[in-house]
């Protein structure tokens, strides 16, 4: 039988319809549990995927569990999203408890994969996008990506920076590149989602 | 890019003479996609050129080879749009 802990609010349909080892209802908590407790996989609410992703990307490679979001309904919209984050699998309630208990014996035993799935292998979106931290070769590059991720356009970015367009342009383009990114919004959205928990042990 | 506004520029001058940095980043798909782009040369100038173009270039793929040829609007010695035309033949 699979150790499971799952990490969401209280109340969650999920934590009454499995049998867990552990629950917890904060992100504090749920970092202490990873730590401390073997689990089999850790299961947490969709909602909770930003500090998730960067409790995941902080551990090191050995130390954890299958990281699986549940979401009300597994749309390839919540897929793909779970996918850029880095997690290793998605599930929905409204599936039912057998289902859901069977999916997830499939992510642990590794004969489902987000890359299993071809229409994701269609999109060609790597794993972890979102969890990625930016490298940044230059003194005033996270000026720029700070403003990049406000959503400013080339335009007003130079203003602020005082820089022409070219500058910025080839900036930005130099950033891309050296992330091995194709969009700018990608390079935004990478910004935007870089929120650090801090380790306050 | 066959157009009346542009005029031949002496092979003799340099790039160095009309822009401070040569390499410059095309925009395209929406704002989504950068592509940086050397000039080899400044070939032609515009005068008075509807869409606002001042310059055409021949220029290089920096990142993945390629030639092409830009419509450039260089202002103040720096390049604030581009719009490149690459050659049919790509390694």
């Amino acid at each position: 039988m699979l150790r499971l802990h799952f990490a969401g609010p209280e109340g969650h349909p999920l934590s009454s319809a499995l049998a867990l080892v552990g629950t917890t209802t904060s992100i504090g908590a749920t970092l202490d549990a990873i730590r401390t407790n073997t689990v089999d996989a850790l299961l947490f609410d969709y909602e909770w995927a930003h500090p998730m992703k960067s409790i995941r990307a902080s551990l090191s490679a050995k130390a954890f569990p299958p990281f699986i979001a549940v979401h009300e309904q597994a749309s390839r919209a919540a897929m793909v999203h779970a996918l850029a984050c880095g997690f290793d699998g998605l599930v929905g309630t409204s599936d039912g408890s057998g289902a859901i208990i069977n999916k997830i014996e499939r992510i642990v035993d590794g004969t489902w994969s987000f890359e299993s799935e071809p229409w994701l292998r269609e999109i060609g979106l790597s794993r972890g996008l979102l969890a990625r931290e930016l490298e940044l070769s230059e003194d005033d590059d996270e000026q720029l990506v700070d403003l990049v991720g406000t959503g400013l356009p080339d335009e007003d970015i130079a203003l602020l920076m005082d820089w022409s367009i070219q500058r910025v342009r080839n900036r930005i383009e130099n950033l891309l590149s050296n992330n091995q990114l194709s969009y700018r919004t990608q390079l935004a959205v990478i910004r935007a989602a870089s929120l650090k928990v801090p380790d306050f042990s | 890019m066959s157009d009346d506004s542009f005029f031949l520029l002496s092979e003799s001058l340099l790039v160095s003479d009309f822009v401070d940095d040569p390499e410059f980043t095309e925009v395209t798909f929406n704002g989504e996609i950068y592509t940086l782009y050397r000039i080899v040369r400044i070939t032609h100038e515009a005068t008075d050129h509807p869409q606002g173009w001042t310059h055409m270039a021949n220029v290089v793929r920096v990142r993945a080879p390629a030639l092409g040829v830009a419509l450039l609007r260089i202002v103040g010695r720096s390049i604030e749009d581009a719009r490149v035309s690459l050659s049919g033949i790509v390694p």
